[in-house]
């Protein structure tokens, strides 16, 4: 695999130098700012124009066959069909009618082999994009998003991971970015926990408990100030903040047809919740759909699942694309892998990571293309193969982060993407 | 198959033929004068068989995979219900075999197809939760019914052609007066639908109905213990109920019977009515319950596929376990009892068409 980054061009060492000496001169302001960003006129630009990432996460691994990649009247195909869309030429399963209609804003990626057939280690490949190791932990591309895309005043946190069901919390997935960049956890689509004020706390004597705590950490910290203090600071400021603002996640709040449109289910709420908190500034938000793990009645499963599926994603990238945020939001719809093209004696399919898709949207990508190729019942990429890491390069160039940057943490320069990979430059505009 | 066979010993059950096909075989069932199989299989095709030389035809016609099959009792057409949401009817007496008539009749797959006993009406219903009525002969829709809300797994006809009964994902069962619609009885099969949280599927489903000769009782069958229904960890489950004694009266219009059935649905006394489970099958066998058939008052035959591997199950009255539990040297997914009630047809994962004489 060629790696543009080995080169060591003069472009790339100038602007590493450039970004440490951002860095430097960047002191010890840890909390917020963009100073850590390797160009500083693309931070700007973040700054100005607000990136955000969506990323909707197949549970169990989706079968390409059944979605992006229909093999139709092969050994392999299984009974669905595929429907054209509205992209001349490319065609997708008959289960995805109203995704279809939205082929035009989609970017699909067919030849992905991440060699990896295991739930874990592929879920953790293809939100880090690199291989799990027993000497390092790798952030997961929400805590990257919230880092690269951090805004002076942000108030929302930047990671936001809504979960099927759960009571909600703090994820563990930002790995040496720091728990300030870790996951608020949405446990079905509810608002944070504990956002509220304890029964027989007053706004007014809350505001007095702040005032204490404040006047005792600027003490403190007048000696003894370090990233860690600079992070317990900025939680308790963010959880005020999200006290604030706790009905930007209150997806009722949303219009009643909206909410229509998007479906009752869990699935259209909190599709339609990523949408409202990617309109009030959020950087990254993850919503699940689950569960795809069809080793037994793949088909029936993926018709009820793709079913539900379908229309709130539909409407969430013709909303986006309405108005106007698109240009700005990037959708990824990802699995940990995806399934065998043969049937087994259950009418199902099992794991397979050597020939599957991927579906994007938005951002610096190219629209309606199909890029990469499987063979004619699947069982192998033809061309254009990619893997975990070119794809994670590819999502973080198509929302304007340099991927070839780095994270300056406690001394350490830490590369923002795998160095020894590069994005799919033939789906970026 | 309505008479009792005499001395039926499942205990002596062996598989005298076995023949093998292009691809993994769906559905099967044996043409109206017991000359072929016929069997739908995953590469779109339709396989005749002949008994007992094996000579294989294929046929043609569907755009997906031939989910089910229903053969006519009274003449050699057999009509094939697909992934495609065609019904293809075929005459079996034909070589090669031809589609006589072929039309989109449902919006998703056809997942049952039923013809009267006396081999004139035909029945379909499928994923788009709708139930229609043909008339065999000229393929001409005579009526159709949605009162399901989910998925419809199962059709069959009441042996005397007066009552039809479809079975759904969520375990509704309903029995529906013929000609009018009109619904008779609600059976409240739920045990057979599960839905897990953690998996966040609704699984399961009324996989098959069989009405006993002496139209007195119904069995639905499907599966239960479902603790994951991604990775196929199940039972296979029968729930019998007992069908009202006499029926009501038919209403004057169809808008009277629509009428007559909500209400009939809505009521405290309906509901009650509904839960009248009157006894059930199983087995300890890893699978489910795809197909069942009584082959006389006394015997209720199923057939099922799963981790276990393939059985032929055979139930008596009073016996929750099966009698006799006769292992088919494959996962087996469709099943077809012959005239005589003695020989078993069953459809394959290894391509395998199989009959098995007791």
């Amino acid at each position: 695999m060629r790696c543009r980054y080995a080169c060591r061009s003069d472009q790339h060492q100038i602007a590493r130098r450039k970004f440490l000496g951002d860095m430097a001169a960047g002191g010890t302001a840890v909390v917020g700012g963009l100073a850590w960003l390797a160009r500083p006129a693309a931070a700007r630009q973040l700054e100005s124009q607000q990136k955000h990432v969506i990323v909707i996460n197949m549970h169990g691994g989706l079968s390409q066959l059944e979605s992006w990649d229909p093999k139709p009247k092969t050994d392999t195909g299984g009974p669905f069909r595929a429907i054209p869309t509205s992209v001349p030429g490319v065609h997708i399963s008959e289960l995805l009618p109203e995704t279809a209609k939205q082929m035009h804003h989609l970017t699909l990626v067919r030849g992905i082999n991440t060699k990896e057939n295991d739930h874990g280690k592929g879920a953790y490949m293809m939100l880090t994009g690199r291989r799990r190791t027993p000497a390092a932990d790798y952030p997961k591309l929400g805590a990257v998003v919230a880092k690269s895309l951090e805004t002076r005043d942000q108030s929302l946190p930047g990671h936001i991971v809504v979960t099927p069901g759960g009571s909600g919390g703090r994820g563990n997935d930002a790995a040496y970015l720091g728990p300030k960049y870790s996951s608020v956890v949405l446990g079905n689509g509810n608002p944070p926990p504990n956002t509220t004020l304890p029964k027989g706390v007053s706004s007014d004597r809350d505001a007095v408990r702040h005032r204490l705590r404040r006047h005792a950490n600027e003490r403190f910290l007048s000696q003894r100030r370090t990233a860690m203090t600079d992070v317990y600071t900025y939680n308790y400021e963010q959880a005020l903040q999200l006290m604030a603002k706790r009905e930007v996640f209150d997806v009722s709040r949303e219009p009643a047809k909206d909410q229509q449109r998007y479906g009752k289910h869990d699935f259209g709420r909190h599709c339609l919740l990523a949408r409202r908190l990617v309109e009030h500034g959020v950087s990254f938000v993850q919503v699940s759909h689950s569960n795809y793990d069809t080793h037994n009645e793949n088909f029936t499963f993926h018709f009820e699942q793709m079913g539900e599926f379908d229309r709130p994603f539909a409407q969430l990238v013709a909303d986006l694309a309405d108005r106007g945020m698109l240009e700005h939001t990037l959708i990824v719809v990802l699995s940990e892998f995806g399934r065998t093209p043969r049937i087994n004696n259950r009418y199902g399919r099992d794991h397979w990571s050597a020939a599957w898709s991927v579906c994007l949207a938005g951002g610096r990508l190219q629209r309606g293309a199909a890029y990469g190729k499987t063979n004619a019942n699947g069982t192998a990429v033809a061309d254009g193969q990619v893997d975990h890491a070119m794809l994670f390069h590819t999502y973080l160039e198509a929302i304007g982060v340099d991927a070839t940057g780095e994270f300056e943490v406690a001394g350490r320069s830490l590369p923002v993407a795998d160095p020894s990979s590069q994005p799919i430059d033939e789906i970026l505009a | 198959m309505n008479q009792p066979p005499t001395a039926f010993d499942p205990k002596q059950a062996k598989v005298v033929h076995q023949w093998k096909g292009p691809s993994p075989l769906i559905a099967c069932c044996f043409d109206p004068h017991d000359k072929f199989v016929v069997a739908a299989a995953e590469n779109r095709q339709v396989l005749r068989w002949t008994i007992p030389d094996g000579k294989l035809d294929a046929w043609d016609g569907h755009e997906s995979w031939p989910r089910c099959l229903a053969a006519s009792s009274t003449r050699p057409i057999v009509v094939s219900g697909g992934s495609d949401d065609l019904l293809i009817w075929w005459d079996t007496d034909s070589s090669p075999a031809k589609p006589i008539r072929k039309l989109e009749a449902h919006k998703g797959w056809i997942r049952s197809v039923a013809v009267s006993s006396d081999g004139n009406l035909l029945a379909s219903a499928g994923n788009d939760g709708r139930v229609r009525l043909w008339e065999l002969e000229s393929a001409r829709p005579l009526a159709e019914w949605g009162d399901h809300e989910r998925e419809i797994y199962s059709v069959r006809f009441h042996p005397d052609g007066k009552s039809i009964f479809s079975g759904d994902l969520m375990g509704n069962v309903i029995r529906r007066a013929l000609p009018s619609g009109r619904i008779l009885q609600k059976f409240a099969a739920q045990e057979l639908h599960s839905y897990n949280v953690g998996q966040r599927v609704d699984f399961g489903g009324v996989r098959d109905i069989a009405v006993r000769p002496d139209g007195r009782r119904i069995a639905a069958a499907g599966l239960f213990k479902a603790t994951n229904p991604l990775g196929a960890v199940h039972q296979p489950l029968v729930l019998l109920f007992d069908l009202q004694p006499k029926e009501q009266a038919e209403p004057k219009t169809s808008e009277d019977a629509n009428k007559d059935a909500k209400a009939q649905m809505d009521t405290k006394g309906a509901r009650k009515h509904e839960s009248n489970v009157a006894g059930k099958h199983f087995s300890d066998l890893k699978g489910v319950a795809s197909r069942v058939v009584y082959v006389s008052n006394e015997w209720l035959v199923g057939v099922t596929g799963g981790t276990s591997g393939g059985y032929l199950l055979f139930w008596q009255p009073g016996s929750e376990k099966p009698v006799v539990q006769f292992k088919l040297p494959d996962i087996a997914r469709g099943m077809d009892v012959d005239s005589s009630g003695r020989l078993f047809a069953t459809a394959h994962y290894d391509r395998h068409v199989r009959i098995t004489s007791v």
